[in-house]
């Protein structure tokens, strides 16, 4: 495991559970990326070129995962 | 000295220890279990998605029955006219036809509402009328000539 991994801060991950909106937004926020990344996929055309393509279902759908998964955290 | 007793440290001392270590734990639990719920909703969706696809089509590849087969048209009685012949309620649902109807005397309106609507044969509208089977016949022609005059006439 890699040390320098920026972790939530403990107190935001204790209110978040209780359903604290302002920390689940940190948390959301924190996930950002991580989601566009996950759903960022490269398409190619007839030429073989590629292009990034952000798949705002998915992103739904993760944001969607991720909001049920704290509110079911139990610490 | 035991090496047992040389570890040994008050409790005291340790309690902030354990508790940052607890909570460093839970923060790298819920990372785990966030980044773990990420990767399996982002398969199932693909996988979803994936069975879902078996089973699409697109517009333009549907054969031009099939989508004929699709579309539904409600039908309201309000639209149509009612008429109540021999206890039976004959709808009309062409509103043409029913205006036409309408104009015409009640003993030719039922001869046709009783031909055409209800399959009745011209003995059977004899039967019921207790009039002779040609008179009948002669009404049912004279109303529809009717009937195309009125239409003709809209037109």
């Amino acid at each position: 495991m890699k040390n320098n991994k920026r972790l939530i801060p403990f107190p935001i991950i204790q209110v978040a559970c209780e359903g604290d909106t302002i920390a689940v937004h940190y948390i959301l926020k924190h996930y950002e990326g991580y989601m566009a990344k996950l759903s960022t996929t490269v398409l190619t055309d007839e030429y073989s070129s590629g292009y990034y393509f952000l798949d705002r279902d998915l992103q739904d759908y993760l944001n969607s995962a991720l909001l049920q998964m704290i509110l079911d955290f139990k610490i | 000295m035991r090496p047992s007793s040389f570890n040994r440290v008050s409790l005291e001392e340790n309690k902030h220890l354990m508790q940052d270590d607890f909570q460093r734990t839970t923060q790298f639990q819920f990372d785990y279990v966030a980044r773990k719920t990420l990767i399996r909703s982002k398969s199932n969706y693909r996988r979803s998605r994936g069975r879902r696809y078996n089973h699409e089509a697109l517009f333009s590849e549907i054969s031009n029955i099939d989508l004929k087969m699709l579309p539904i048209f409600d039908t309201y009685h309000l639209d149509s006219q009612m008429y109540q012949v021999l206890s039976f309620n004959v709808e009309v649902r062409n509103n043409k036809i029913a205006k036409a109807l309408d104009m015409l005397p009640e003993r030719k309106r039922n001869t046709i509402l009783m031909f055409y609507y209800l399959g009745m044969s011209d003995v059977e509208i004899s039967n019921e009328l207790k009039v002779n089977r040609s008179t009948v016949y002669r009404n049912r022609h004279s109303a529809l000539e009717n009937v195309k005059t009125l239409l003709e006439e809209e037109l």
